[in-house]
């Protein structure tokens, strides 16, 4: 993926887990609702939530916080579900907060540090009005730990 | 003719060949049966023929060519110029299934791999006089044509392939008249033709000249490839008219070289014809991409549209609703009733659109029926056993997944039926039975049901040699064996394993083969049933749900949560009290009429967590729910009612959960799991030996059951085995001189029925009769007689231990009335032998004295 190139022409949705920032390019968001009512499945991995109702298909949720090993929130009235394209399947995580919908300046993006998580789980990070914000590599998101476990 | 993409309308060409191959193998088995009889004849012929015209069109060569020999044998035999021989019919039968494997080549992009020329050739065996097999070997002829178009390296390759594959390649020029309208469109026509014929190579001027070009001039030329000799090409050609002049010249490994005489045919770019015929190379597809189709009646799309029309309907009426609601000055009352209508209409169109769409998904089990006479007969003949095959009920229409899933098993269960259950001619002529043994096959609806039968009049199951071969192949114990039921053990047939036939041949009896109908059937929420009789036949019955798509299901909560149980494997739903319930080892079990019901918690085996309150519950819901021969009872906390659930899948990033099928939506949008009943049956079918032997015990210290009843103010109990009701009070017929203790006779359903005043009986004192009073009819050997009770309690399960003998002091005549007496809580409850009370002599003594 050529981050300057992408970086260029996308527009970017922002939302915060955990008080940090984090992103994903408009392209790949299918859309984004408030948390409906999520039904348990018994015996699944913990990383998925549960499923949910959406107009007559069932979705997967999956659990983002605890993908990226950070503690469980509260729930919110501001939490929104994003039903992202996975393979073949459109599938949801919530999110604390939908912060903004922006686009990032070419110049102030980096590819990732090169620490080896962040290299899995991120394209890079754009700087915008001082905060640091992590453009999420989604399929990785997804599938990675997924296929391991 | 431009070669487009044919794969669009491969669906529609597999279903017709799949459709075609069928009246071939049906329409043979007849002809074996009456090989004189010319509709059939014509039948086959008609179905070969179709055969071949859709495979040519859709350029399968090979496909083609065989139906095209099949089509010349059947014209032959039409034309009387050949007999139809069981040999014959042998050897038909291998063209078939050469044709059928042709058609999976398709499907599988294999085409190429595919040998067919050995059925081409027993097949032309068969062609008697013309000897035109020999004809079209392609001997490079003595006299050598000459040939007016000159040809491309890869035309010329093309041409020789054909050539050592056996086909005779032809130049065919073709003149029309100047006059005739149309030239081009005559041209494609013969085109097309030749392309019945054979494959047409080359064409001069090219396709795509013939198809644009208005000043063509009524000349071209084809190389055609073919098996079809030169006279039967004019007569090709010929069938269009306006044509002026046909030239068919043979093109052999001499000529194809020489340089050609330069004629006055147009010659086209040998580029584009080259393309051309890259793009039919291309079309024998590497991996064929087919797309299932279903053809449905035009008057049941008709019927969905009206729906459709219907509920659009609804739809602007409910816009309507919603515009004048919101108007200030609206009549709500009004709007509401509209839309309270609306609501209903809708509501029924949607479950009639529901069971529209369904139908369309429904195809009649003919379809797969229709596969099973040849096999028998096949399989008949390699057991060498007689056998008359019937089939019943091809119209009942059942979900065209179904009929795909439930092919395997049916097969088996026929070749099983053929192979184990008929005896051989001989052994059924000892056994006094006819020599053909019979094999029936039924199709049914029974209410939300399909049920499929497949009977046979053979040797039978026998329970006592499956028990054998079971402890022989270590599935059972002998102690298991003895305890067995007849039934329990038939069931046995489908554990791996565990085959009664003597030898395995090749049709079946290495054992396996049970254990994969059973879960096959299992996997479409199905249930299996055995009935055997020694020496009389075996009947195997399959009960499946209509549709998988959709489906009649229970639902249940287990804490917070809302699942689905299938209703086909609900048998019923019942509430144990507590106590009923006893822990073996470290399982629960039930038990329910005297049987041991393994039971399930299945809130601990989801991992949901317990309430409060359910220690504080005195009974529990238990669903029993069955899977092929096994039932289980599931632990809810509550039943909500059935319902009809569409079933959708859960993802595949989720995958397979434990003990769940998929999931479903509810009417308030909330999402539902469904159990998959299989998969929990299937755990609990693992217990442990000491499990099945303590489970025994447990059955049997049977407890016994009384209706228990007031007598003043003594409570006193019937062995439920020998009552037979329990009524009110009617209007009762004094008898003229009975005895003291008979009230008179009522009429109960028809029957007169005496009534003893139990009170009498027993020498208490009388009393009116209340509205609490009650009469219960027991079962005596001459005749049923009523007793008059002043109150009924209840129905009371005691266990034998619990039954103490009467006490010694009792006057010597009573205690032959009372059976014993138990103690429950601070009740005492004296247990009567009611036949005692109807045939003691004292009873009689005291009758006749009165």
């Amino acid at each position: 993926m050529n981050l300057s190139n992408d970086v260029e022409n996308m527009q970017f949705v922002v939302f915060s887990l955990n008080n940090q920032l984090y992103s994903l390019s408009v392209k790949e968001v299918v859309e984004i609702l408030r948390v409906p009512k999520i039904t348990n499945v018994p015996g699944i991995p913990h990383l998925i939530k549960g499923v949910i109702n959406l107009r007559g298909s069932i979705i997967t949720i999956i659990n983002l916080h605890e993908r990226f090993q950070l503690p469980q929130p509260e729930s919110d009235k501001k939490n929104r579900v994003f039903i992202v394209q996975g393979d073949n399947e459109n599938i949801g995580f919530i999110v604390d907060e939908v912060k903004m919908v922006t686009k990032f300046d070419v110049e102030e993006t980096e590819p990732p540090f090169g620490i080896k998580i962040d290299k899995d789980l991120f394209v890079g990070f754009a700087k915008l009005d001082g905060e640091v914000i992590g453009i999420l590599n989604i399929e990785k998101v997804l599938y990675n730990e997924h296929l391991a476990g | 003719m431009k070669d487009f993409d044919m794969s669009a309308y491969l669906g529609v060409y597999l279903d017709e060949a799949d459709e075609q191959i069928q009246i071939l193998d049906t329409e043979i088995l007849l002809l074996e049966n009456e090989p004189t009889n010319m509709g059939i004849i014509q039948n086959i012929f008609r179905a070969a023929h179709t055969l071949k015209g859709s495979s040519a069109s859709m350029g399968f060569e090979k496909m083609k060519e065989l139906t095209h020999n099949l089509e010349n044998v059947f014209d032959q035999i039409r034309n009387s110029e050949l007999t139809v021989t069981s040999d014959l019919i042998n050897v038909i039968f291998s063209t078939i299934d050469q044709i059928k494997v042709l058609k999976e080549a398709i499907v599988e992009g294999k085409l190429d791999e595919i040998d067919i020329s050995s059925s081409i050739e027993t097949l032309n065996n068969y062609k008697n006089g013309k000897a035109k097999p020999t004809e079209q070997k392609a001997i490079p002829s003595k006299s050598e044509d000459t040939l007016h178009v000159e040809l491309d390296i890869y035309q010329k390759n093309i041409v020789r392939q054909g050539l050592t594959l056996g086909h005779s390649a032809l130049e065919v020029t073709v003149k029309l008249h100047q006059e005739a309208m149309m030239k081009n469109v005559r041209a494609l026509l013969i085109h097309n033709n030749l392309k019945e014929a054979g494959e047409v190579v080359a064409s001069f001027p090219s396709i795509e000249t013939l198809e644009s070009e208005e000043d063509f001039n009524g000349e071209m030329t084809f190389i055609v490839l073919t098996m079809v000799v030169k006279r039967e090409v004019f007569d090709i050609i010929n069938q269009i008219p306006d044509i002026k002049h046909v030239n068919i010249n043979e093109i052999t490994e001499g000529n194809i070289d020489k340089k050609f005489v330069d004629d006055e045919v147009l010659e086209a770019p040998p580029t584009a014809i080259s393309t051309q015929e890259q793009s039919t190379q291309a079309n024998v597809p590497q991996k064929a991409k087919v797309n299932a189709t279903v053809r449905v009646d035009v008057e049941k799309l008709e019927y969905l549209m009206n729906l459709v029309g219907e509920l659009v309907i609804d739809q602007t009426r409910l816009v309507d609703v919603r515009t004048r609601l919101t108007e200030k000055d609206s009549r709500q009352e009004d709007d509401i009733e509209i839309l309270d209508e609306i609501t209903s209409h809708i509501s029924r169109v949607t479950s009639e659109l529901q069971e529209g769409m369904m139908k369309t998904r429904m195809l009649p089990i003919e379809q797969l029926f229709n596969r099973f006479p040849r096999m028998v007969r096949d399989t008949a003949m390699k057991a060498n056993k007689e056998i008359k095959f019937n089939m019943h009920g091809k119209e009942t229409e059942l979900d065209r997944t179904l009929i795909e899933e439930i092919s395997d098993p049916i097969i088996h269960l026929l070749r099983n039926a053929i192979d184990h259950g008929i005896e051989t001619p001989e052994e059924r002529e000892l056994a006094g039975k006819p020599k053909v043994g019979k094999v029936e096959l039924l199709a049914a609806h029974e209410e939300n049901h399909i049920v499929i039968k497949i009977s046979d009049d053979g040797k039978g199951i026998d329970p006592e040699k499956i028990k054998s071969i079971a402890i022989k192949k270590g599935t059972l114990s002998e102690e298991e064996a003895k305890e067995m039921t007849d039934k329990d053990a038939m069931f046995l047939i489908f554990k791996s394993g565990v085959s009664t036939a003597k030898k395995v041949t090749d049709i079946s009896g290495r054992g396996v083969g049970m254990d994969i109908v059973k879960t096959h059937i299992e996997k479409l929420n199905g249930i299996i049933d055995i009935d055997s009789v020694i020496g009389e036949g075996t009947t195997f019955t399959i009960k499946l749900p209509l549709t998988l798509a959709i489906i009649r299901s229970l639902l249940v909560k287990f804490g917070e949560q809302t699942f689905a149980i299938p209703l086909v494997n609900v048998l019923e739903i019942i509430r144990l009290n507590k106590k009923d319930i006893q822990m073996i080892k470290d399982k629960e079990f039930g038990l329910v009429r005297g049987r041991v019901l393994p039971l399930v918690r299945m809130k601990e085996k989801l991992g949901i967590e317990n309430c409060e309150e359910d220690h504080l519950k005195k009974k529990e819901f238990v669903i029993v729910v069955g899977m092929a021969d096994k039932r289980i009872g599931i632990i809810a906390d509550r039943t909500l009612g059935n319902q009809e659930i569409v079933i959708k899948s859960l993802g595949k990033y989720i995958g397979s959960p434990p003990y769940i099928a998929g999931a479903t939506i509810m009417g308030d949008g909330s999402v539902a799991l469904i159990l998959e009943i299989s998969s929990i049956v299937r755990d609990e079918g693992t217990q442990s030996q000491l499990n099945i032997e303590k489970q025994q015990q447990l059955e049997m210290t049977k407890d016994r059951q009384f209706v228990t009843f007031k007598l003043e103010d003594e409570e006193y109990g019937f062995d439920i085995e020998e009552t037979k009701d329990i009524v009110s009070v009617p209007s009762m017929t004094k008898v003229v001189n009975a005895p003291k203790d008979v009230l008179g006779l009522i009429n109960l359903r028809g029957t007169m029925l005496p009534v003893v005043d139990l009170r009498s009986r027993l020498n208490i004192k009388q009393k009116e009769v209340t509205k609490k009073s009650r009469i219960i009819v027991t079962e005596g050997k001459q005749q049923d007689i009523g007793f008059l009770v002043d109150e009924v309690t209840q129905v009371l399960k005691i266990q034998d231990d619990l039954i103490e003998l009467p006490p010694v002091m009792n006057e010597k005549k009573n205690r032959k009335l009372i059976k014993g007496i138990t103690k429950l809580d601070d009740r005492v409850i004296t247990l009567i032998n009611c036949n005692k009370l109807l045939y003691d002599e004292d009873f009689i003594d005291s009758t006749s004295t009165a």
